[in-house]
């Protein structure tokens, strides 16, 4: 894993629909002056990039985990639950990115521990609304080296 | 009273009344060991603690509870407290009961689904009070409403998990759209702009048709099977023709060995054979698709598998595959949706039939289904 620069969070994103994550970037890009991306287009692959931090003390944790719910292989649920029994991610905000408007979704989505919900919008500026979010979220939580 | 009863099995039409019938069974039937068909409808008259003093119907002799003991001894262990509570609450009330649930009547019955209603006796002595009880077999009715509930239940997860799927393209549509828009307007010319708001327009009445088509597909219809058997040979060479391109650009070979004809709705059949011959070919390996359709009658059954030499599926997702919009591959890689498999589960079952896998990672995969004969 590259060396985590310490003035710029790092940030896991968990999408496979690429249109979507190349505009979740751009709203990272807007908001943020520097962040490093690590990015997984499917569950297995993201399971493997928590599971790779709490076995290896020398790599960084996220400093926000971005989670689409709807992956192949891995649902976004097992990885969230999987985050939060994590050794050294189990802290870590989550933001749950998801195009549905089911309020049952959205509950049980806070009981498994996600920080944030963002429904993915077809208005392009409230998609982008994301980089806000993100930043916020980030200035309001220390960023954890441990 | 009696004649009125023969819309039963079990229940004698003699005259002299359903209890005069019940001892004329009992003297008759003595002795003869013979399967009795499920008890359908069974009388009796019980005291106020639910002890049966009396039963009506030659099927009485069949049902197993001794004279004297409670009827809800007949009742499963998980709903007979349910039924002692309500029989008790509705006696010390003097009100009629009623209640649904699943008794043994008859050693060969098995529990099955009845409706139990019982009322005061017409003629009560004051101090000995007796309640007339009936109990219907609703096995059917309760086998439909389950299967309804299941087909109203997965109805639920598709609208579900289809509202994120089908919108999801869509929105990029339309956020792309925006993007160039916003970024490119500049280098673009006039017509540039118009195309721009037609693939707008169309992505907004894309979004529309898709949650019409929600609607439609909350009025799901359920079709009966034909009466006339259908040839699967027929049925797999039409799908053969449909994917015809998929088989000449993968150079992939399909071989049929005899099917059987079964009674099925044709485009029920298409989809299965349709969905399972494209996957067979789509998720290839390095090797050339090669494709092979059998069927062998065991029983009652017909099992027909479809044998390929593709990726194969590991054994953690060869039950999963099955579930709607599951997918194993990121989109770049395939284009499948996640509803063929699911469909197609849907549609054997229906029919009484079952789906499944056989695979080895790397070594293929043999889809199988069976349908019942009839």
């Amino acid at each position: 894993m590259a060396p985590n620069n310490r003035s710029a969070p790092l940030i896991y994103l968990f999408e496979d629909n690429e249109p979507d994550a190349l505009l979740v970037r751009m709203a990272l890009d807007r908001q943020l002056t520097s962040f490093e991306l690590q990015a997984a287009t499917e569950g297995e692959e993201a399971i493997r990039l928590i599971d790779g931090v709490d076995k290896d003390l020398e790599s960084a944790p996220p400093s926000i985990v971005l989670l689409d719910l709807n992956l192949p292989r891995k649902s976004g649920e097992d990885i969230l639950k999987r985050l939060r029994a994590s050794r050294r991610c189990s802290g870590v905000p989550v933001v749950v990115i998801s195009s549905s408007e089911s309020p049952l979704e959205r509950a049980r989505i806070h009981e498994l521990g996600a920080t944030a919900y963002f429904q993915k919008s077809s208005d392009l500026a409230e998609f982008l609304q994301i980089g806000l979010l993100v930043q916020r979220l980030l200035t309001n939580q220390p960023i954890s080296g441990a | 009273m009696a004649d009125e009863l023969d819309l039963t099995r079990g229940v004698s039409t003699a005259s002299g009344g359903p209890f005069a019938a019940a001892a004329a069974a009992s003297r008759t039937d003595a002795g003869v060991a013979q399967p009795a068909p499920p008890t359908t409808f069974l009388l009796w008259q019980a005291d106020i603690l639910g002890a049966v003093r009396k039963f009506a119907g030659p099927a009485a002799a069949a049902a197993f509870l001794p004279l004297g003991s409670e009827w809800t001894y007949l009742v499963h262990p998980d709903e007979r407290a349910d039924a002692v509570a309500h029989w008790s609450s509705c006696v010390r009330a003097g009100e009629s009961f009623r209640w649904e649930g699943r008794l043994q009547l008859q050693i060969s019955d098995g529990y099955r689904w009845y409706l139990i209603r019982a009322i005061p006796a017409a003629y009560p002595d004051s101090a000995f009070p007796l309640w007339d009880v009936a109990a219907m077999d609703i096995e059917e009715h309760r086998g439909r409403e389950e299967k309804l509930k299941k087909a109203n239940l997965e109805l639920e997860q598709f609208t579900f998990t289809a509202c994120h799927d089908l919108k999801e393209p869509v929105r990029n549509l339309a956020l792309s759209c925006q993007m160039l828009q916003q970024k490119y307007r500049p280098q673009l010319d006039g017509s540039a702009d118009h195309f721009l708001a037609y693939i707008s327009d169309a992505a907004r009445r894309m979004e529309a048709l898709v949650d019409d088509l929600l609607d439609y597909t909350r009025s799901s219809v359920v079709t009966a099977a034909p009466d006339e058997p259908l040839d699967l040979n027929l049925v797999v060479q039409d799908v053969l023709e449909d994917l015809d391109a998929l088989v000449r650009d993968t150079g992939a070979t399909v071989r049929s060995q005899q099917l059987p004809a079964l009674r099925i709705q044709q485009f029920h059949i298409e989809q299965v054979f349709h969905h399972l011959i494209e996957n067979a070919i789509r998720y290839r390996s390095e090797r050339v698709p090669a494709v092979e359709i059998s069927a062998e009658r065991i029983g009652e059954v017909w099992q027909i598998s479809i044998r390929d030499n593709g990726i194969g599926i590991e054994p953690q997702y060869q039950d999963t595959i099955f579930g709607l919009f599951k997918r194993l591959q990121k989109r770049d890689e395939w284009s499948g949706s996640g509803v063929g498999l699911a469909t197609c589960r849907k549609i054997i079952e229906s029919y009484g039939g079952y789906i499944w896998v056989e695979s080895q990672p790397g070594n293929g995969s043999t889809f199988f289904f069976s349908l019942p004969l009839d």
